[in-house]
């Protein structure tokens, strides 16, 4: 039987779909058992889709030189 | 041009089309400058570190093999100019070693003896959905990455915001799949404390 505390130390590589079948039924067990364990994964998750969102900032404004660098690195 | 896949823009910068070159730097500028950071601490150093590294874009293009993608090729290329500028300058600190080590860090209160949580942790003040939404919640988010131990930044922003896989990282930072994972996991796991610190409702 999983631990809260194991399943606190799975839960990363739980929500990249990182672990073998067996583990990971074992944890959805344990979940289905555990509100704290399941109230905790649903935010590591929200947590990650978080992160995740992060990535579409508007592009950065710094390409002045990019013109110069294509030319003598091309020359 | 801004929606063409990395692969178009750089078949089109072989040509010698310029603009597709400055299109493939304003990609991908601010997420470098941001990684270069974490090896060389001054904002000039990893200016430098950046353009160096464009340069060997440039030059390296035409050999580049696509076996990975550009943007793993990218940043591994920052990696290594960053890696040499800091050796350099000897303030080169190892990834494997972030000095955070959570043995040190005795037992976790949160559980019982026998590792059962004693109390569910406190709802949040906003579903997932709101959370995307929030402001807050992204200021949160970033403050958060930004005061986490190098190796965790580079990690969780590498695998989680640039979307880059497990072993590209590995490849890109020169570090083992465990450490990879580990550090991964701590650095999402302290965003996520952040969060709760904030947006947790009294039980």
């Amino acid at each position: 039987m999983l631990s809260c505390q194991d399943v606190g130390r799975l839960t990363s590589d739980y929500l990249n779909r990182d672990l073998p079948w067996r583990r990971r039924l074992a944890i959805r067990v344990h979940l289905l058992m555990c509100e704290g364990c399941t109230r905790y994964v649903a935010q590591m998750r929200a947590t990650l889709q978080l992160i995740r969102s992060m990535g579409q900032e508007p592009p950065a404004a710094e390409s002045a030189h990019a013109r110069d660098w294509f030319r003598s690195g091309r020359s | 041009m801004t929606d063409l896949s990395d692969d178009v823009l750089l078949d089109r910068a072989l040509t010698g089309d310029e603009d597709a070159f400055v299109f493939l730097v304003e990609r991908y500028q601010g997420a470098l400058l941001r990684f270069a950071r974490g090896f060389v601490r001054q904002p000039s150093q990893a200016e430098d570190v950046v353009q160096e590294a464009w340069m060997g874009v440039l030059r390296g293009m035409e050999r580049f093999e696509r076996r990975s993608s550009f943007k793993t090729w990218l940043f591994r290329i920052v990696a290594n100019r960053a890696r040499t500028k800091a050796v350099r300058d000897a303030r080169y600190v190892a990834l494997e070693m972030d000095g955070d080590d959570e043995t040190a860090r005795g037992p976790d209160d949160r559980f019982t003896a026998s590792g059962h949580l004693k109390a569910p942790p406190p709802e949040w003040a906003m579903t997932p959905e709101r959370l995307l939404q929030s402001t807050e919640a992204r200021a949160l988010v970033m403050t958060a990455l930004s005061e986490l131990p190098d190796a965790q930044r580079m990690v969780v922003t590498l695998r989680d915001v640039e979307g880059l896989d497990a072993e590209a990282v590995c490849n890109i930072l020169d570090i083992s799949e465990t450490n990879q994972r580990v550090l991964l996991h701590r650095g999402r796991t302290k965003v996520r404390a952040a969060l709760a610190a904030k947006l947790s409702l009294q039980e």
